[in-house]
C-alpha cells in the first residue's frame, strides 16, 4: 500500500449465502436461503449508500465479496453492488475488488461477467486435490472441477488470482500435502492461501475431533509448515502472512489492511466492521438484515468503543501475522517483549516490531505472553 | 432421676446417624416436622460424607416398659480414625454403648478399634445388628462373629433395621436394663469432663460436658484445669437436641454452659473443669493435648486471597482447636500457611469447608508427616516442612512417625494385602481369623507412606471389602532423604518430599515423568530434574512447541480472537510461575497420584 493511501480503507461485503454447508466452516452461511438474494442485493445497495456519510472524503482501497459463497451472486447483482459504491463512496479504479469463488459455481460465463462489473480479482476455494478428502470435508466440487474453475478464471481474463488450500487434513501426510501444493503452485497463480484445517468447536467437524472420531495428524503440524514455506518460497512467493503467500505486489491488499489495523467498513448480514475506535457486527439474520436496512439504510447489532488498551492489544494481535511486522507507532515497548526479543521471539527497534521465524510459528502463546506480561 | 449416658459405636455406614434419628424420635425428642434425616450432623459436609466430626448430645426422655422414667443421654461421638482421641473422650462420659455392626458387612476394622476402645472405659456393650431388612442380610453370620471375635454371646444381640423402624422399642429398653446408672458423688467437689467446643457468635464458645462428680449452677467461678483459663458460667442447658437451660446439672447429668469465653483453646477436648477456688485438685484421667500428625502447605490459587484465607483460617480454628496454622512463603506459590491437621481425614474436611464456605480456590501441596531430627549441634528439632529439613551435614538422624494399622479383609486379598504394605515398609505384627473367610492383619507402618494414598490403594486392591484403623505407635529412626525438585534449574520448594533412600531413584523418575505429562508446551525446552541433595537422580525435557499459530484471523475474527486472548490474562492468575516457567497447579498434587 502506497503511503497516500494512508487514510484509506477497505470495504467488506458479506455474502451469507451457501449451496450447503462445508463441514469445518464457523463463518456465518446459511444454505437454503438463496431466493433471498435479489432482495438482500437491494438491501446491501441501500446500506452502501447510507454508509457513505461514514467514510466521506476517504478512499476506498479494497474491496471483498466474502462469505458464504459470493459467486452464488449473478454478475448483474455484483454490478449492482459495485456501482452503489462507485456511485456514493471515492472507488478509484485501480482499487483491488475481490470476490471468492467455489469451483462448482464459477462458469466461464459467470467469472467474465464478475470482471466485467469490475471485479479484477478472484479467490478460488480448491482446499484439496484429493476427492475423498473434500467429500469428507464436506465440499461439494471435485478436485477436478477445481483445476477446471482456475484455467476458466484465466480464461476469464482475471490476471489475479488466487486459490485456498488446506492443510493436516485427517489422515493427511506431508508427502500428500507437498504433492497438492506442488500441483498447486504450478498453475499460475499470483496468490495462494495455505491454511491448516482448525477444528471449531461450533462446527460438526470440531465435535468429531473433539469425540476423538477423527484425528489430525497435528504431531507434524509444524513440518506442514515449514514444508509449505520452502516450496513456496522456492516457486517465487513470498510468504507474507501466517497462511498466505503472493508473487511479488500480488498481496491481498484487503486483508493487508486488516492486519495494518487500516478501517474498514463491513455491509451485509454479519459483516464486522471498525472505523477508528468503532467496532461493530450486523445483525446476522439475512431476513431481518433486509429489514433493517430497508428501513433505516444500517443493521448494526453490536457495536464496541475500542480503548487505547485494546487497541494495542489488536494491533499487535494483528500486525506480528505479517512477515514484515509493523512500525510501532505509538505501542509502548513493555518488558515482555525485551524478554522475548532475548529469547529470540521477537525482533524489536526503536521504531519497530515483528515477530521471528520462530516467534511467528508461536505467535499465539508469543500474544498470550504480551497480554499477560509473562 | 434415672439416668443413662451411652453412645453409639460403628463402622462408617453402619448406620449410626440413622439409629439415632429413630431413637429420638421415638422418644418424642423432635416433632415430625423437625425430623430431618441424621439430626445430629448439623453440618452439611458431615451430612453428605456421612460422618460425624463433632461431638453432639441429645437428652431424651424415655419411659420404660415397666413405667418408669429415665432421662437417656445420647453421646454422639466422631466416628473417624482421626479423630479417636475424641471419641475416647466421648466414651469416658458414657457407661455404655450400642455397637452397631451391618448385617450385610459384618465386623469391619473400626468395629473393633471402637470395641478395644470402649472395653478400655470398661463401657458395657449392647451388640445392635442393622440392616437386617436388607436381602443380603446374614444376621446368623454376624451375630456368630460378635460372639467369636468381640465375645459378647449371641442371645445378646438385638437384631434393628434403623431405616424401616424395626427393633427400636428393643434397643431403649436394653439401655435401661442392661446399662449401668452413672456413679459419680453429687457432694462431691465438682469435676466435669469437657466433651468438645464450639465458638457460637452470640455466646462465645460454647462447651459441652459431662459432670462426672459434684454439680455446676449459674454464675460459678470455674477452671479449665490443663490451661488455667478462668471463667464465670452464664448459662446452663441441655440439648434435647435443641438447647434448654436448666438451673444446674449435676454428677451423671450431660450438658453445655457458656460463660463470656472467647478462645476455644481455652476450652480443650478432655480437659478437666473444676470450681475455680476451692475445686478439686486431681483432674480426670485421659487428658492429651491433640497434636497434628499431618502438615500441608495450603496456598490460595489468587495470591490477592491471602488475607480472605487467613481469615477463614482463625474462623475455622476458633471450632477446631485440634488444627493449627502458621504463614508460610513458598518460592513458587508465594503466601500462604503451614496447616497442621490430625490426618488425612481431618485435612480434607478443612480444606473442603475453606473452599465450600468461605469460597476460597486453593492448592495444596502433598501432605507430610512431622519429623524429629538430631542436629550435629545435639539439638533436636520437628521438621513439618521438607523443604526445611537439614542438610544431611547439619543432622545426625532423622525419625519418624510410625501407627500401629489394624486391616480387616476377605482372606483373598491377604497376600494383596501384604505385598502393599511391605511396599510401604510395613512390618507386620500379627494375624488372626475373624472367621474362616475374614483376617485381621496387624502392621507397623511409617506414617508417611500412608498419607499419600494408601487408603485407596487398599480399597482399590481389595475391592472396596478392606477396613482399616490405626493408631499413633511411635518414633523410629529411618534412612530418610530429601527429593528435591527442579524446573529448569531451580528447586520448587513447594515439591520437595522426604521419602527412604531405598525409594528415592524410583520415585525421582516417577515425579520428572509425572511433571513431563503435566507442564504444558512453552516457547522453550524445559528441564525437569529429581535430585538428592545436589546429586540428580532423573531428568526430563518438555520441548518446546514448535508451532501454535491461528490459521485464519481476518475483519470477522478480530473482535472474538482479541477476547479469547484477554481471558487468558485472567487465567494467568490460575498458574505458578517457576522462573519463566508456568506450572498449572494440578502438579503440585502429582505426588499424591505416584504409584
Amino acid at each position: 500500500m502506497k503511503k497516500g493511501d494512508a487514510d484509506s480503507f477497505g470495504v467488506y461485503l458479506h455474502i451469507p449465502f451457501c449451496k450447503s454447508k462445508c463441514l469445518y466452516c464457523d463463518f456465518h452461511s446459511l444454505p437454503g436461503q438463496e431466493k433471498l438474494i435479489g432482495r438482500y442485493v437491494a438491501a446491501l445497495a441501500g446500506e452502501i449508500k447510507a454508509s457513505a456519510e461514514l467514510v466521506a472524503g476517504r478512499r476506498a482501497a479494497s474491496v471483498f465479496f466474502g462469505g458464504g459463497t459470493p459467486s452464488l451472486l449473478t454478475p448483474a447483482q455484483a454490478g449492482t453492488v459495485i456501482d452503489a459504491l462507485a456511485g456514493s463512496m471515492k472507488l478509484p479504479s485501480r482499487a483491488e475488488i475481490t470476490i471468492e469463488a467455489n469451483p462448482e459455481s464459477a462458469t466461464l460465463a459467470r467469472l467474465k461477467g464478475f470482471r466485467a462489473a469490475g471485479v479484477n480479482r478472484v479467490s478460488l476455494g480448491v482446499q484439496s486435490l484429493n476427492n475423498e478428502q473434500l467429500r469428507a470435508l464436506g465440499r461439494i466440487h471435485t478436485a477436478s472441477q477445481a483445476r477446471g474453475a482456475i484455467a476458466r478464471a484465466f480464461d476469464a481474463g482475471f490476471t489475479n488470482v488466487s486459490g485456498d488450500l488446506m492443510y493436516a487434513l485427517p489422515g493427511q501426510t506431508t508427502d500428500e500435502w507437498m504433492d497438492d501444493l506442488t500441483e498447486a503452485a504450478s498453475w499460475g497463480l499470483t496468490h495462494l492461501s495455505c491454511y491448516q484445517l482448525t477444528p471449531e468447536a461450533s462446527t460438526p467437524y470440531g465435535r468429531a475431533v473433539a469425540r476423538g472420531d477423527v484425528e489430525q495428524p497435528l504431531d507434524e503440524e509444524s513440518e506442514f509448515f515449514d514444508e509449505t514455506e520452502s516450496l513456496l518460497r522456492s516457486k517465487g512467493y513470498d510468504h507474507y502472512e501466517v497462511s498466505n503467500y503472493a508473487r511479488r505486489g500480488r498481496a491481498c491488499a484487503h486483508n493487508v489492511g486488516y492486519w495494518e489495523y487500516r478501517d474498514y467498513v463491513g455491509l451485509g448480514a454479519g459483516a464486522h466492521g471498525k472505523l477508528g475506535t468503532r467496532r461493530w457486527i450486523n445483525i446476522k439474520s439475512p431476513t431481518e438484515y433486509i429489514k433493517r436496512a430497508r428501513a433505516t439504510g444500517h443493521a448494526v447489532w453490536r457495536a464496541e468503543k475500542l480503548t487505547p488498551d485494546l487497541i494495542q492489544i489488536e494491533r499487535l494481535m494483528l500486525g506480528l501475522r505479517l512477515r514484515r511486522g509493523i512500525p510501532l507507532d505509538g505501542i509502548e515497548i513493555t518488558p515482555i517483549m525485551r524478554t522475548l526479543s532475548r529469547r529470540g521471539l521477537l525482533r524489536l527497534t526503536a521504531r519497530h516490531i515483528r515477530a521471528t521465524a520462530r516467534g511467528w510459528r508461536v505467535l499465539d502463546s508469543v500474544l498470550r505472553a504480551l497480554v499477560r506480561g509473562g | 432421676m434415672d439416668i443413662r449416658n451411652f453412645s453409639i459405636i460403628a463402622h462408617i455406614d453402619h448406620g449410626k446417624s440413622t439409629l439415632a434419628d429413630r431413637l429420638l424420635e421415638r422418644c418424642g425428642a423432635l416433632s415430625s416436622r423437625e425430623m430431618k434425616a441424621q439430626v445430629l450432623d448439623d453440618m452439611d459436609i458431615e451430612r453428605e460424607r456421612g460422618i460425624t466430626i463433632k461431638a453432639r448430645t441429645a437428652r431424651l426422655d424415655y419411659t420404660a416398659r415397666d413405667g418408669r422414667e429415665y432421662v437417656l443421654n445420647l453421646i454422639d461421638t466422631p466416628g473417624h480414625v482421626d479423630f479417636s482421641y475424641e471419641v475416647s473422650r466421648s466414651l469416658s462420659a458414657c457407661e455404655g454403648a450400642l455397637l452397631i455392626v451391618d448385617a450385610t458387612q459384618g465386623i469391619e476394622a473400626q468395629t473393633l478399634a471402637n470395641v478395644h476402645l470402649a472395653l478400655e472405659h470398661d463401657l458395657a456393650l449392647i451388640p445392635v445388628i442393622n440392616k437386617v431388612d436388607l436381602p443380603a442380610a446374614d444376621v446368623e453370620d454376624v451375630a456368630r462373629q460378635i460372639q467369636e471375635v468381640i465375645g459378647l454371646p449371641k442371645s445378646e444381640v438385638i437384631p434393628v433395621s434403623a431405616k424401616m423402624g424395626v427393633g427400636i422399642d428393643e434397643v431403649l429398653e436394653a439401655i435401661v436394663t442392661r446399662l449401668p446408672a452413672p456413679r459419680g458423688d453429687v457432694a462431691a467437689l465438682p469435676r466435669v469432663l469437657l466433651l468438645d467446643s464450639w465458638y457460637d457468635a452470640y455466646q462465645g464458645v460454647v462447651s459441652l460436658v459431662r459432670v462426672m462428680d459434684g454439680a455446676l449452677s449459674p454464675g460459678d467461678e470455674i477452671v479449665f484445669m490443663s490451661t488455667g483459663a478462668r471463667h464465670k458460667i452464664d448459662k446452663l442447658g441441655v440439648f434435647t437436641p435443641k438447647a434448654r437451660e436448666v438451673e444446674r446439672l449435676q454428677a451423671g447429668e450431660v450438658g453445655y454452659f457458656t460463660g463470656a469465653i472467647r478462645d476455644v483453646a481455652d476450652a480443650r477436648v478432655g480437659d478437666t473443669i473444676t470450681l475455680a477456688r476451692g475445686g478439686a485438685t486431681k483432674p480426670l484421667p485421659g487428658f492429651k493435648e491433640a497434636k497434628p500428625m499431618v502438615f500441608s502447605g495450603l496456598y490460595p490459587v489468587d495470591g490477592d486471597d491471602y488475607e480472605r484465607l487467613r481469615d477463614a483460617l482463625s474462623k475455622l480454628r476458633l471450632n477446631d482447636s485440634s488444627f493449627h496454622y502458621e504463614p508460610e512463603t513458598s518460592l513458587a506459590l508465594g503466601f500462604g500457611f503451614r496447616c497442621g491437621f490430625l490426618g488425612l481425614l481431618h485435612m480434607g474436611i478443612i480444606r473442603e469447608r475453606l473452599e465450600r464456605e468461605f469460597d476460597l480456590e486453593l492448592i495444596s501441596t502433598a501432605p507430610s508427616v512431622v519429623y524429629k531430627v538430631k542436629l550435629t549441634s545435639g539439638e533436636e528439632i520437628s521438621v513439618d516442612n521438607p523443604a526445611k529439613l537439614p542438610q544431611p551435614n547439619e543432622r545426625l538422624s532423622v525419625a519418624e512417625p510410625f501407627i500401629e494399622a489394624t486391616i480387616i479383609c476377605p482372606h483373598d486379598y491377604i497376600g494383596a494385602v501384604m505385598t502393599l504394605c511391605r511396599e510401604r515398609r510395613g512390618e507386620q505384627k500379627k494375624m488372626e481369623y475373624l472367621t474362616p473367610t475374614r483376617v485381621s492383619m496387624e502392621f507397623y507402618l511409617p506414617l508417611n507412606e500412608v498419607v499419600l494414598d494408601f487408603f485407596d490403594k487398599l480399597k482399590s486392591l481389595s475391592r472396596g471389602y478392606a477396613s482399616m484403623d490405626y493408631e499413633f505407635y511411635g518414633w523410629r529412626e529411618s534412612d530418610l532423604v530429601k527429593l528435591d525438585l527442579l524446573v529448569n534449574g531451580e528447586p520448587v520448594d513447594t515439591l520437595s518430599i522426604i521419602v527412604h533412600r531405598d525409594k528415592a531413584h524410583e520415585l525421582g523418575k516417577e515425579l520428572t515423568a509425572k511433571m513431563r505429562e503435566l507442564i504444558p508446551r512453552h516457547m522453550f525446552d524445559i528441564a525437569i530434574q529429581a535430585a538428592i541433595g545436589g546429586k540428580i537422580i532423573s531428568r526430563a525435557n518438555v520441548k518446546a512447541m514448535r508451532k501454535n499459530v491461528l490459521a485464519k484471523c481476518y475483519g470477522g475474527d478480530i473482535t472474538r480472537k482479541r477476547k479469547l486472548l484477554e481471558k487468558q490474562k485472567e487465567g494467568k492468575k490460575r498458574m505458578k510461575s517457576v522462573g519463566s516457567v508456568e506450572i498449572p497447579q494440578e502438579a503440585f498434587l502429582a505426588m499424591l497420584k505416584t504409584s
